[in-house]
């Protein structure tokens, strides 16, 4: 199990188009994946889960992969959540 | 044995069994369902979810052909959505619980507008997406339970409180002897259904699906109404003698099939058919039809589970302009929308849907879907003796963007080296009462108009032809419909085009010989009537026919126009009193 605590950039937070987008890799993981915003902790293959953290910007995450690829998955997020989501690329 | 009476829809008598057609209302409170029935639900949810996973991709494409792939986005986001498993796990657990689909779903969906609203505002509007998907889900599902019409063991009498376009879309037509429903007026859908495949329909029977059950036995008459429940010996041999009767006077009729439509002093009127699938060209042509009148794409559209392709569009319209070809097929482009909708197609929900998002205004709404048709259109047109019709139009913007959409079709043929040809004509619907008060501008832009009686009488008169309290006025000899039609006419031909007329033509030949007086063209109506109809236009002159509408204009109510060019009519036309006599008696 691995786990690091990511910061959410994108000036939207993590709504349902970025939730979509981290579904979406997410979705290609082998291991599970979970996020932890301090009070609740949702399934990160949820789409639905991940919008109900609520994280707006500025906040918080703890991501937690747990399985096979759980190094190479966590990277990804991470690079993912630097890259705010391709919000300014939308 | 038990006696119903209601207003004759189309005409045909036929005995057999009943269904009971009587599709469940969506419950808006929650629902249980038995126990043994739960693996069928589970299916049943599992066929919605992936009729919407359908829809949702196919929305998808569109969006990117339209607006770019950024918008195209958010479908995406919808189905991760509709395949969230923290939602679908949720369902399946409440449907495993016993409860049905629609309650379960609702229900998952509920706890996670919950979770949502516990988080406060600031981070957008997360729940109308879901509650996007969740209508999609929740429309696929009542779409399915509605379509119990697509099996069919036996030939049955479909006794039903009204049906609907989607419901019949699906219906397996080889099965259906004959339409009993309660609501229902002279245009509605089961009436123009049972028109075009010839089978008897009666409406306007209140409280009678109440009083039927599956496999009674029973008699439909559909030119008099009548519907007879568990008929007796007696009645059951007065029926056969009833059944030769009418044989025998379409026969008479079926004479005439093969002659030209004309007028003794020489006026020819093309008599077309119309259609709704490409298997009735057969029909149309042994009926003595000259082409056809009106081709009903929509139910391309409503009879599939998504949006056709161009390609199947293409093979449909090519199957009827090859057909038909060297006579002429008029290709009405999608009437959707009114009472005309497809579960995939994601309508609004419409208070009035007759005034709403329909015919012209869909098409001119939905860029890709529309022009997806007409480049099928165009290909097809390579085939046989095109011309385009466009529904529901009225202003003059309307058919402007049609034509220049047309342009861009041509193009982009030109570029992938299709054949089509070039100068088909295009034409108009005339069904509102704006296009009537503009049609001389309309004509500037066009080669035809055909008059769309049923919506033009529905919008002249303000009367909702479904509506059992105002029904009785939904008459097409009302001296304002009559005026109508003399003025479109009037403007089209002195605009240089040609006017028809088409849809449910009504079923006394008088007003056929009303049309021939006002100087209508063409004339296009269901493919058994025709050869009656060849029969009054072979009986008749031009000049008579003028000489009874300008009787008409002196009467100002539908009954004394009725009554009197009747009766004139009568003494004119002696070779037509039988005919002409077997409509006095049927209104009451």
């Amino acid at each position: 199990m691995q786990e690091r605590d990511l910061k959410v950039v994108n000036i939207k937070g993590l709504h349902l188009r970025a939730a979509s987008e981290l579904v979406k890799l997410t979705a290609t993981c082998i291991c599970k994946v979970t996020l932890y915003n301090g009070v609740i902790e949702v399934d990160g293959k949820s789409i639905l889960g991940v919008a109900a953290l609520g994280a707006a910007q500025g906040s918080m995450v703890t991501i937690r992969t747990d399985g096979e690829d759980e190094g190479e998955a966590l990277d990804k997020i991470a690079d993912l959540f630097g890259r705010g989501f391709y919000e300014n690329e939308i | 044995m038990s006696r119903f009476h209601g207003r004759a829809g189309a005409p045909g008598i036929t005995q057999g069994t009943v269904l009971v057609y009587d599709p469940m209302v969506p419950t808006s409170g929650p629902r249980k369902i038995p126990h043994e029935e739960i693996p069928a639900e589970l299916e049943r949810f599992a066929v919605a979810l992936k009729t919407t996973d359908t829809g949702i991709q196919e929305a998808r494409g569109r969006i990117a052909d339209e607006l770019g792939e950024d918008h195209a986005k958010i479908f995406d986001a919808h189905r991760f959505i509709l395949n969230d498993q923290t939602l679908l796990s949720r369902t399946r657990d409440m449907i495993h619980e016993g409860w049905s689909s629609e309650t379960a779903y609702t229900e998952a969906c509920e706890e996670i507008y919950r979770s949502f609203a516990a988080l406060g505002g600031g981070l957008g509007d997360r729940g109308g997406d879901l509650r996007d998907v969740e209508r999609r889900v929740l429309s696929h599902l009542q779409g399915r339970r509605a379509s119990g019409l697509r099996h069919l063991p036996d030939p049955v009498i479909i006794v039903a409180r009204d049906i609907s376009p989607s419901d019949t879309a699906t219906m397996d037509r080889s099965k259906v002897l004959g339409f009993i429903t309660e609501r229902g007026g002279e245009a509605s859908h089961s009436v123009i259904l049972g028109r075009s495949m010839g089978i008897p329909v009666v409406m306007g029977v209140e409280g009678l699906v109440d009083h039927v059950q599956n496999g009674d036995e029973a008699i439909l008459d559909g030119h008099t109404g009548t519907f007879v429940l568990h008929p007796d010996e007696k009645t059951l041999v007065g029926f056969e003698d009833l059944v030769k009767a009418y044989d025998d006077l379409e026969r008479d009729s079926l004479r005439y099939k093969d002659f030209p439509a004309e007028t003794r002093d020489g006026r020819q009127i093309e008599l077309l058919a119309n259609i709704e699938s490409p298997n009735e060209v057969t029909a149309t042509r042994k009926h003595g039809a000259a082409g056809i009148g009106l081709y009903r794409t929509e139910y391309l559209y409503l009879t599939a589970e998504e949006a056709p392709s161009e390609d199947e569009q293409f093979e449909a319209y090519r199957m009827v302009l090859e057909g038909m070809n060297p006579d002429p097929v008029i290709i009405r482009t999608m009437d959707l929308g009114g009472d005309k909708v497809a579960s995939y197609l994601n309508f609004p929900r419409e208070d009035n849907p007759s005034l709403g998002w329909r015919g012209v205004r869909f098409a001119l709404g939905n860029i890709g879907l529309f022009k997806t048709q007409l480049r099928a259109i165009y290909r097809a047109s390579a085939y046989g003796n095109l011309r385009l019709m466009v529904p529901m139009i009225s202003q003059v913007e309307e058919i402007r963007r049609v034509k220049s959409l047309i342009g861009e079709v041509k193009a982009e043929l030109n570029n992938t080296g299709h054949p089509y040809a070039e100068d088909s004509q295009i034409g108009v619907m005339v069904e509102t009462p704006s296009a009537v008060v503009i049609a001389h501008m309309l004509a500037r832009e066009i080669d035809f108009f055909s008059i769309g009686t049923n919506d033009l009488i529905q919008y002249s008169l303000a009367i909702d032809r479904d509506n059992s309290y105002v029904q009785h006025m939904y008459d097409p000899f009302n001296p304002a419909i009559l005026r109508q039609i003399k003025r479109a006419v009037k403007a089209g031909k002195n605009g240089g085009c040609w006017v028809g007329i088409c849809g449910e033509l009504p079923e006394d030949p008088l007003f056929v010989l009303l049309l021939i007086g006002l100087g209508l063209d063409e004339i296009s109506a269901s493919a058994y009537r025709i050869p009656e109809l060849k029969r009054v236009i072979r009986n008749i002159t031009y000049d008579q026919a003028k000489n009874l509408i300008k009787s008409a204009w002196s009467y100002s109510t539908a009954d004394e126009i009725r009554r009197n060019v009747r009766r004139l009519a009568i003494r004119k036309f002696p070779e037509l009193k039988e005919i002409l006599n077997r409509y006095q008696g049927v209104q009451d």
